[in-house]
């Protein structure tokens, strides 16, 4: 893994140019050539064949210093879950190993403005074109839509909700990236507009009707563990930032940590982020382990790691104080992405309704 | 919604019975082996995939793109009938492989 460290000794240099810039082309070709974009692929499909621990392991060191670079390991990640698992022999020949490389890059394109948490009101069209189907929709807050070369594209045909990929190239498809947004504001964001796109029938991912809660569900599933273990080494950065700056800052006549609040801080920060860090560890066992109790231990993991990013991240700079504010604060920056974790792959309140479900569906334990 | 009083032929062995009760979990409702829990609502799409994998952790067969068609598992009778199906299928494609 010398091309992950290297990468992570890159972010913890340069992320927060990259938070201003966008993620540059050449750190995405440097994360590829790591195996970033195919960490649990089979080796067989060109990836490195991780396992869920292990690529847990991965999204939390580069969550700890660049939650965009993170997001481009989420969403290459997610896009080929879902292709992996639900694409026929066909299409996985096809698509999967030139993901799990980087020779193409995915986005995926769920969300628009009338359908977020419930993606199930998406009204994107998908109509039959003779064999080929014409698409047309507006989707919003593609994660590295701006330099996309594919998308997984959710909307609904007559048949039922139904994915497709769609080829950025193709006619009729028009990208607008996005800038100053509130977090995550290197990840080549991108708004994409679907103008009557024609795609061969050999580009939809399941039969009609599945796009949504097999397609679609598996690549959120997939979202969120990663999202989950970067949110945790989040946390853990912030932590050590703060953990450094109030051993060191001298206020008056004392070190910030002799005030016992900051010691306090400190102390509750450590324990949220413990407690984050082994929901994803759970996760991590149930999804090595293909129980099918996974799927919702890997969403309580994310709410948790996202609550705790967010909290983690405020005490931060809450305690680093006018360097936390400052331009090119890490803990700062920060701030601003674990807030759009808590929305993202299922927002907070949705994560609630979801596990409380699960609970008094008597599947928890 | 099946009929209590008809011929349900497979409903009363272990397998289904297995199914019939997981399924009851899932859905907080007490089913019959023939009862259609997607066109009783019973099931969000999260479930949809939670069911997929529980038929192939506890039941040792692949759920492949091919075998998404809602008739393999709307019923704990259709989804015992397609597991058995596929364990027919892959034990098949065992001994074809066999010298």
């Amino acid at each position: 893994m010398i091309g992950i460290d290297t990468l992570v000794a890159s972010a913890e240099t340069d992320a927060g140019t990259w938070d201003e810039t966008g993620l540059p082309v050449d750190v995405i070709e440097a994360a590829a050539r790591a195996g970033v974009l195919g960490l649990d692929r089979t080796t067989d499909c060109r990836g490195l064949g991780l396992n869920a621990a292990e690529l847990g392991s991965v999204a939390e060191r580069l969550g700890a210093v660049c939650t965009s670079l993170r997001s481009l390991l989420t969403v290459q990640g997610m896009v080929n879950a879902a292709l992996d698992r639900w694409g026929t022999a066909e299409q996985r020949a096809q698509w999967v190993p030139a993901l799990a490389t980087g020779e193409l890059l995915a986005g995926f394109a769920a969300t628009e403005s009338g359908a977020g948490s419930d993606l199930s009101s998406v009204t994107t069209s998908f109509e039959a074109h003779g064999s080929d189907h014409r698409i047309s929709g507006r989707k919003l807050w593609v994660t590295f839509g701006e330099v996309a070369d594919v998308l997984l594209v959710l909307g609904r045909s007559q048949a039922g909700l139904t994915t497709a990929l769609v080829e950025t190239d193709a006619p009729g498809v028009s990208v607008e990236p996005i800038h100053g947004q509130l977090g995550m504001r290197g990840a080549r964001i991108a708004h994409i507009a679907l103008d009557g796109v024609v795609v061969p029938a050999d580009h939809l991912i399941a039969p009609p009707g599945f796009g949504l809660s097999h397609v679609v569900g598996t690549a959120l599933d997939h979202g969120r563990y990663t999202i989950a273990w970067g949110c945790a080494g989040m946390a853990r950065g912030c932590l050590a930032d703060a953990a450094a700056h109030a051993s060191t800052r001298v206020q008056g006549s004392a070190v910030l940590s002799e005030h016992d609040s900051v010691r306090a801080i400190i102390g509750r920060s450590w324990v949220d982020a413990a407690g984050a860090r082994a929901l994803c560890e759970r996760a991590a066992e149930q999804r090595d382990a293909h129980e099918p109790s996974a799927l919702f231990t890997t969403i309580a993991a994310k709410y948790a790691a996202a609550r705790v990013a967010a909290s983690v991240s405020q005490q931060a700079v809450q305690v680093l104080g006018a360097a936390g504010c400052a331009p090119g604060s890490r803990v700062g920056r920060f701030f601003r992405d674990a807030k759009v974790m808590q929305i993202i792959e299922g927002a907070t309140e949705v994560a609630e309704l979801q596990i409380g479900d699960y609970v008094l569906g008597g599947g928890a334990r | 919604m099946d009929t209590a009083n008809a011929p349900v032929p497979e409903s009363r062995d272990e397998l289904v019975e297995q199914l019939r009760q997981y399924l009851s979990s899932i859905t907080s409702t007490e089913l019959g082996p023939d009862d259609d829990y997607f066109t009783l609502g019973l099931v969000s799409s999260l479930r949809a995939l939670e069911i997929v994998t529980y038929i192939e952790g506890s039941h040792d067969v692949v759920v492949e793109v091919e075998d998404l068609d809602l008739d393999n598992f709307r019923t704990a009778a259709r989804v015992a009938g397609f597991i058995r199906r596929k364990r027919g299928e892959q034990l098949r494609a065992t001994d074809g492989a066999a010298p």
